[in-house]
Formats: C-alpha cells, structure tokens, sequence
C-alpha cells in the first residue's frame, strides 16, 4: 500500500494494522491521529488545531430516548399553547407561535413566514423525530439505521432555531413589558424545558447510530 | 518561516490525512484510502470527498452576496411603528443614533455592537480565513480554526433580530394605539445572516492547514 511517508515501510506497516477504527483524521485540520480509549467523560483533542476529534461520554440509550420523546412531548405542548398574553391599555393580544406565523402573511412578509415554518417547526420536528426513530430502531431487527438518514439529521442540526426563538421571545417580553402588560404563556415554559432538554442532549454522543 | 504560537507542537509530526494518501469520510469518520474519492462510504453510504468541492468559491460567491445585503439591512428600516401620532419607520442604524442622542449610551452601544458590528464581524472573519487559503497563508494557523469554530456556533444567534421583530409584530397589535410591522430591511438582514451561516458551512477549514503540509 502506498503512503507518503519519510519511513516508507514502517508506515505502510503502521496504516495496514490500525486501518479501520483505529484511526481518525481531525475534521478541521484533517490531521492523522490514533484512537485511544478514554475513560467516561474524556474528549481527545487534535494536536494541530486543539479542536475535538472525539468523545467518550454516556451512551445509555435508555436515557437518550427518554430525553427525545420528552423533547418532542414539550414540543407538541409549545405549538399548541399561547406563547403569552401580552395587554397595551387594555388592549389583550395572545398568540401561539402559528398566529406568530399567519401574522407574517398577513405583513405580506411570506419568505419571513415560510422562514419561521421551517426553522421552529419542520426542522425541529424532523430532527427530533429521526432521532426517536433512530432510537429506536437501534436494538430491532435492522442494526444499522440509512446512513442518508443520519447524514441529513445532522445537516439539519444549525437550522434548528427553536432556541433563537426562545431567547427572542425573553427579548420581546422584556422591550415590550414598560408599555404593557406580560404574562407568559404555557408555551413559553414548555419552550424554555425544551431547550434545556435540547441542551442536555448535546452531552449525549450519537455517533454510536451508526456503528 | 513565521508559524505563530507553538511550532514545536505543530511540527510534533501530525501528518494531514491527504498527505497520507488518505480520505476522511465526512459524517461517520472511516477513514478510506484516497483513490476511494467519488466513490461511496463503506459504512455509511455517503459519497466520499477529499475537500468540500469548490469550496473557496463557493464562499467568495456567498460571502460577496452577503456583504451587497447587508447595506440595506442596516440602512432599510426593520420595523415600521405606527401609532395613534403616525408612522415611524426605524431602520438599525436610525436606531442606534436615537438612543445615543436620547442620552442612553450603553444601550446603543450594545445595540451598535450585538445588531451592526456583529453580522460585519462575521463577513469580516470569513474574508480573512477565505484570503488566508488563497494566501498560503501559515501565519497563527490555530487561531484561525478556533475562529472558523466560533463561527460555526455563534452563527444562528444572530438571527436574534429577526425573531425578536417577529414577535414584536405578533404581540404589538393593539389596533390604532400601537401597531409594529416588520419593514423592507429585514429581509436583507436575514438575508445577510443565512448567507454568511452558509458561507461557513461550504467554507473547509482544512484547506487551511493545507498551506501547512506543502
């Protein structure tokens, strides 16, 4: 096998052995490096850039398809409540985030509509769901879930903005609240215990979906 | 040859994938023999390449984008507030000037720093890190990359303008006493955010330390 390499043969010898999952390259410096185990909890870092090559956290499965099925849960309540009620000189106003969405189409603001649609609720959604689905599909017949499934779950990660949404709405509220009066809706908890959820999944490695 | 902080740890003999002869796949990692590009992942299926194709143009062309956009995002006002007295339209940069003559400097600074500077910050580190490849550029590579990754996250929160207008439209809706509607700049604005959000994602931040191997 051919590499370029000052040792030539020691090197050949080096790849033939640790081929498979024995080695990774950096994702953002594409530097080679070894795998080692870690102990619970241990990330390993690139020696070039000192970004992270990979984890060992906690990988019950258990929890992770509680906490998504919570996920989705709180996500379903978030969609249905208001958001709040917010009343200027006695003028009451309550909306859920799919008023949020109609009113934009009444602005005649349809990209920012669409833009909503597809960022707090398809994505998510979507995500979340895949997830679940995932999950548990992990322990049936099939081990292996599509890798085009996967692939495109993480592709949607950035775009899921329910938590930009979440802090918006703390924004709003409080811009808003010295000339009216706020008062948090139900869906503005569950959409808070969403995002909390949301961030308490990222300490879970999913990258075990696929091997 | 100036390499920036610590050369002693970079030329600690961590060879590139590509210098090797060998290919990463992207989402799952296997590590694959180079002549392998084009073809597809053995474990997860995908299709395997050694840089993200095209990926310094790609970015130019979203990046120049993104900087024509953002112009009218912060001259074009983002909210127009019509009350019982008229229409007043706002735009960012009227914005800021308001608050800074009605005597409240912090918060216009904050607001100059978070709605204006922060999205040309951003336009600002792409350009660097995309001139830094056409460059060969070695200079403070590490601290480039942990740029790139900053970018990477903090990226989607500056659509926090967008949303916050949103709601402000959907909740100030009290007829002739207030009435808040979202105004032209605002698409720019998202315009401009999505585009540099993209522009990060097409831009390979190997290509960096590719300078580095040759």
């Amino acid at each position: 096998m051919e590499t370029i390499g000052k040792d030539g043969v020691k090197e050949s010898a080096w790849i033939e052995e640790a081929r498979r999952e024995d080695v990774i390259a950096c994702r953002y410096c594409d530097g080679i490096h070894l795998r080692m185990a870690l102990l619970p909890g241990e990330a390993a870092i690139c020696l070039r850039c000192d970004s992270i090559l990979y984890r060992n956290d906690m990988k019950q499965r258990d929890v992770r398809l509680s906490l998504v099925l919570a996920a989705i849960a709180f996500f379903i309540i978030s969609n249905v409540y208001p958001i709040a009620e917010i009343s200027i000189q006695g003028v009451k106003v309550e909306a859920t985030i799919w008023e949020c969405i109609d009113r934009m189409n009444v602005e005649h603001m349809v990209l920012l509509s669409l833009f909503l649609v597809a960022t707090t609720i398809v994505f998510p959604l979507a995500e979340m769901s895949m997830m679940a689905f995932s999950l548990i599909r992990k322990d049936g017949k099939k081990r292996r879930p599509s890798g085009r499934l996967v692939l495109f779950l993480n592709s949607l990660r950035p775009w899921s903005m329910i938590e930009i949404y979440m802090l918006g709405m703390l924004v709003t509220f409080g811009k808003v609240s010295s000339m009216a009066s706020v008062i948090p809706g139900v869906a503005a908890v569950s959409m808070a215990l969403l995002v909390v959820i949301l961030a308490g999944m990222l300490a879970f490695d999913f990258s075990d979906l696929w091997n | 040859m100036e390499l920036g902080e610590s050369d002693h740890r970079m030329l600690a003999s961590v060879r590139s994938a590509k210098q090797m002869g060998l290919l990463s796949c992207r989402t799952c990692h296997q590590i694959h023999v180079q002549s392998m590009e084009q073809l597809r992942c053995v474990q997860c299926g995908r299709k395997l390449q050694q840089r993200k194709t095209n990926s310094v143009t790609r970015s130019w062309m979203l990046l120049a984008a993104a900087m024509l956009a953002y112009f009218p995002a912060i001259l074009f006002p983002i909210t127009v507030i019509q009350t019982s007295a008229g229409k007043t339209n706002s735009a960012l940069i009227s914005r800021v000037i308001d608050l800074w003559l009605a005597g409240d400097g912090l918060v216009a600074l904050l607001m100059l720093a978070t709605s204006v500077m922060f999205p040309l910050a951003k336009i600002v580190s792409l350009a660097v890190l995309l001139l830094s490849v056409e460059r060969r550029s070695i200079w403070h590579l590490r601290k480039k990359t942990r740029l790139f990754r900053f970018l990477e996250i903090v990226s989607r929160w500056t659509m926090l303008d967008v949303f916050v207008v949103i709601l402000l439209t959907s909740f100030v809706q009290a007829g002739n006493i207030a009435k808040i509607i979202p105004g032209p700049g605002i698409l720019s604005f998202s315009a401009v955010v999505l585009l540099t959000m993209i522009a990060s994602r097409t831009f390979d931040s190997r290509l960096l330390w590719d300078s580095l191997d040759e």
